[in-house]
């Protein structure tokens, strides 16, 4: 499998790093709270080079983690969320560059979150984990970095939550990154994105099983309200196009057999007779309860939801005065979840207080999801714009 | 490495003072403006539809915007150009009119490059032979051809008047700019302000232009 393929980076090991443990200083959120004994899940691959000026920083959606490429034992049938990018001879070449993955605090993928032992009542957080801002995830990445010896990343790059990270990676660390690439992202989350997400809390915390989010020792998890959250999240990934294309009005039983219906559908409410694209959320939905924890899911969409670039510097151009990085911003024609009047705002102020900034929008039907697609377009443009990035001053 | 280039686009070049920020209307691959950035220290943006042509761009190290400049320049604010350039692709556009008005509103000056079809060689085409003019200038056919306005530049000059453009500078080419060479010398380029007969012998014209209320 994976050793016979040239292209791929192989088995990789989830590493871990620590800090903010006895005797170091301990996060300062933006909360005002502090958090301590961290954990920051992350995989490497390819070298850091001897000036270590090779390195780029790849950060991750809402649900994605570390896992970025390669396959973590010889019997995943899945590589990484996003390998068709990172291997190999791939627009971001393993040979070339040392790539590094971080996951996010708050989150279920090997990082303290939610699910871990809060010192001070020995009982896993729940919902006493403080609240965490996409500028305090990127704040305990700067310290993995740091740890590294890394004085500026090549590149930091990212897709939807992932862009949020790179762009405050770009405007607070700014003299730390050569170039930002921000993939189908934001600003700060319209109404509408917000009320999708708050659609997904609600069913989260109205779960009989919630148990005011101290599940962690019971029998019993809020397994359906997380994936009424998950069905409802990933249908604003895809698109009405996609969506068409995939599934139709195709029929079939929840078991995954062709229905035996002749008219190929059940009026009988009691028969569980789905069309094929209900059957897909549930599998979704399903499936995301195996890798995500229901907390995890309020922690991050809270963060994401309070995302305000604009807000938190008076505007945005205040905010991209900041940036020294060449930028470059991608937005696809179908997203609807972050639509590309989001990056073009981006764009714009970033034009009127001079940053380098390039801008495309990709045609593609695919919606917001299509970054993690194979591509020829994403892959060209990250090929091109790092091609460039070493000779910037 | 700094490129030569075409003759026509070095006097693009000269007509642009060091280190102030152009703008690019269907820069290409960049070659011309990465001559500007190496050359004279120029802050540049270029905006070009063909995605592949941008991957030329991003690897150059130049800004470029992937845009339809049909659907105009609304990415950009009034005055924040120093030059907004337009080489050969008003002829292709569906509403030149409006790319002018939307370039002199980002743009402090506009330099505007066009073939002529009102050369000769393109009226020998219609009046004697009776066909649609295929020349160095237009080497289309009519079925295939990316020009869409054709425009002598008489007319160029006609639609500025009425439309309250203000023509500040203009420079002739005796052959179009595909035929303008890169360092051949023995190539004599007539330019000139004001050239006898230029709507018939011209192949080429380049004009700076302001909008009125620039110039008050």
């Amino acid at each position: 499998m994976e050793n016979s393929d040239p292209n791929s980076v192989g088995i990789v090991e989830r590493k871990v790093f620590s800090f903010a443990g006895e005797g170091e200083d301990a996060l300062k959120l933006d909360s005002g709270k502090i958090l301590k004994n961290i954990n920051l899940a992350y995989e490497t691959y390819g070298h850091l080079n001897d000036d270590k000026s090779n390195a780029i920083l790849i950060l991750h959606a809402l649900s994605g983690d570390a896992h970025v490429a390669g396959f973590n034992n010889s019997s995943d049938d899945k590589p990484g969320w996003w390998d068709n990018i990172i291997g190999p001879g791939k627009p971001l070449d393993t040979k070339k560059y040392f790539i590094i993955c971080s996951n996010v605090i708050g989150g279920c993928a090997g990082s303290t979150g939610p699910s871990d032992i809060n010192s001070e009542t020995n009982k896993p957080y729940g919902l006493d984990f403080p609240f965490v801002t996409v500028f305090d995830m990127v704040r305990a990445q700067k310290k993995l970095i740091d740890n590294f010896g890394i004085e500026q990343l090549l590149a930091v790059i990212g897709g939807s939550m992932g862009g949020m990270q790179a762009l405050v990676w770009a405007v607070e660390n700014s003299v730390n990154v050569k170039g930002t690439v921000v993939i189908a992202s934001t600003s700060s989350h319209s109404a509408q994105c917000i009320a999708f997400n708050e659609v997904g809390r609600q069913a989260i915390l109205s779960d009989k099983n919630f148990q005011s989010g101290a599940y962690y020792d019971s029998d019993v998890t809020p397994q359906e309200g997380l994936s009424v959250a998950r069905m409802i999240g990933h249908i604003t990934y895809l698109s009405d196009e996609s969506m068409g294309e995939k599934f139709g009005r195709k029929i079939q039983n929840f078991d995954g057999g062709e229905t035996k219906n002749k008219q190929g559908y059940e009026y009988d409410l009691g028969v569980d007779t789905v069309f094929q694209i209900e059957s897909y959320l549930r599998h979704q939905g399903a499936t995301f309860n195996k890798r995500f924890d229901a907390n995890s899911y309020l922690v991050i969409t809270k963060a994401i939801d309070h995302f305000d670039l604009a807000k938190r510097y008076g505007n945005l151009e205040k905010a991209f005065e900041k940036v020294n990085s060449r930028v470059l911003v991608i937005s696809y024609s179908s997203d609807w979840l972050y639509p590309t009047y989001h990056s073009k705002k981006i764009v714009k102020s970033m034009m009127k207080v001079g940053v380098d900034v390039s801008f495309s929008e990709i045609r593609t039907e695919k919606g917001h999801d299509a970054f993690l697609l194979e591509d020829k377009y994403l892959s060209g443009y990250l090929t091109a714009f790092l091609e460039a990035l070493p000779e910037r001053n | 490495m700094i490129e030569t280039i075409r003759e026509d686009l070095k006097l693009i070049a000269e007509l642009i003072e060091p280190e102030c920020n152009v703008l690019d209307l269907g820069c290409g691959e960049g070659t011309f403006l990465h001559y500007l950035k190496n050359t004279k220290r120029i802050n540049v943006t270029g905006i070009e539809i063909n995605q592949d042509k941008i991957f030329k761009c991003l690897s150059k190290g130049l800004n470029v915007v992937n845009s339809n400049l049909d659907e105009g320049l609304a990415l950009f604010d009034k005055s924040s150009f120093d030059y907004v350039i337009l080489n050969e692709t008003l002829q292709v556009l569906h509403h030149p009119i409006d790319l002018l008005t939307e370039m002199l509103r980002v743009g402090k000056t506009c330099i505007v490059g066009i073939s002529n079809f009102g050369h000769w060689k393109t009226r020998i085409d219609l009046l004697f032979r009776g066909h649609m003019p295929v020349t160095e200038a237009f080497p289309f056919d009519w079925y295939n051809t990316p020009n869409i306005h054709l425009c002598t530049l008489k007319d160029f000059e006609l639609a500025c008047r009425k439309n309250n453009i203000n023509v500040i500078n203009k420079y002739f080419y005796s052959k179009p700019p595909l035929q303008l060479s890169l360092s051949d010398n023995s190539t004599k380029v007539k330019v000139q302000n004001n050239m006898f007969g230029f709507n018939l012998f011209a192949s080429y014209g380049v004009y700076v232009i302001k909008s009125n209320s620039a110039i008050s």
